[in-house]
């Protein structure tokens, strides 16, 4: 499975091509691997916008839930400040976004809430100079999702 | 091998002539070569011909790294080029009637995406004193629940801009999603097809 290095805004389509392509080889039914490649859009635009550089791992995963796709997105970024804060839409990691900056920033505060919400395991590890998002998506879905896993760190 | 014998003040204005050439070099100047007389057998003159050799390959490797240069140069600009058309071709905004811009959306939507869209599509309704925009999202399979808000807040900003808003081509799972969330709607035309709502706006501003 492949790891896609992520310095330039191209690579943000990079990134969402061999997603859903991986899902897709995974045997993701189409709408879960455009959902997927939401994801994975979402986790490399935010470390072009926060994390200067980093990079994106698929990988294929199988534990207690099954079968599934692992996307990892590491980058050399600051740390989260508040991740509770971060991962409320339409706020970053300081607080609510200024409607008026959102046009200026290329962004809506929503990325890591659409991470969470198209995907049903969410960890996000705080590295010495980065950090590293860690998504699964099973092939079905795990009957109940715990909260708790989605947002510990 | 013949012995030839300088005076000093020769070998003093060879060195020096050496020098010069030497100093030339050093500030970017690789046409200037020393006069070899090719009978001279002395040192000196083999010391010329070296000097020589020298400033030739150094300025064939200057020559070429200078092209490599260009050559790199012009590739950034036209990756800085293609960037700014996948931009454009991201969201493309078309006047397909008079007053009427159409955004037809195709790919994968993220919220930088559709933050951009915002941007663009606020732009060209005051640029192009639009009337009425449609949005055709028969492109997209899915949408995270926050752009399918951030979508329905530029419907409202458009309206507010004094344009209509209409949205085609929303899928069975996209509409699922939009009534999930409970989104008031009334404010929001919306058509199946986008030549649907084109001939409506057509058939309206005729009469």
């Amino acid at each position: 499975m492949p790891v896609c290095e992520v310095r330039d805004p191209v690579d943000v389509f990079h990134v969402q091509r061999s997603v859903s392509k991986a899902a897709a080889a995974l045997g993701f039914e189409k709408r879960a691997c455009s959902e997927l490649a939401i994801v994975g859009s979402e986790l490399a635009s935010n470390i072009l916008k926060y994390g200067v550089s980093g990079h994106v791992e698929i990988a294929a995963v199988e534990d207690e839930h099954g079968p599934g796709i692992a996307l990892v997105a590491t980058d050399r970024g600051p740390p989260f400040r508040n991740l509770d804060a971060a991962m409320r839409d339409g706020w970053d990691d300081r607080g609510p976004i200024d409607p008026v900056d959102m046009l200026k920033r290329k962004g809506i505060g929503g990325g890591l809430g659409a991470i969470a919400r198209l995907s049903h395991s969410f960890r996000v590890e705080q590295l010495d100079g980065g950090k590293r998002i860690h998504v699964v998506r099973y092939l079905v879905p795990p009957r109940k999702k715990r909260r708790s896993e989605r947002t510990k760190a | 091998m013949t012995q030839i014998s300088l005076t000093d003040e020769q070998i003093l204005e060879t060195v020096s002539d050496a020098l010069l050439t030497l100093a030339n070099v050093g500030y970017g100047d690789y046409s200037t070569r020393l006069h070899v007389d090719p009978n001279d057998q002395s040192p000196l003159a083999s010391l010329y011909a070296g000097i020589n050799e020298m400033i030739a390959s150094l300025s064939a490797e200057q020559s070429k790294s200078q092209s490599y240069q260009a050559e790199l140069e012009e590739k950034l600009a036209t990756i800085e080029k293609q960037r700014a058309a996948i931009r454009e071709l991201s969201t493309p905004i078309m006047e397909v009637w008079d007053g009427v811009l159409c955004l037809p959306v195709v790919g994968v939507m993220d919220t930088a995406r559709s933050a951009e869209m915002t941007s663009s599509l606020l732009q060209a309704v005051v640029e192009k004193k639009t009337r009425c925009t449609i949005i055709d999202i028969t492109g997209i399979d899915v949408m995270d629940t926050r752009t399918v808000d951030h979508f329905m807040r530029m419907a409202r900003a458009v309206r507010l801009l004094g344009a209509e808003c209409v949205l085609t081509g929303i899928n069975p799972h996209i509409a699922q999603t939009v009534v999930q969330m409970g989104i008031d709607l009334s404010n929001v035309v919306t058509h199946r097809t986008l030549h649907e709502a084109l001939q409506q706006y057509v058939e309206r501003s005729v009469r």
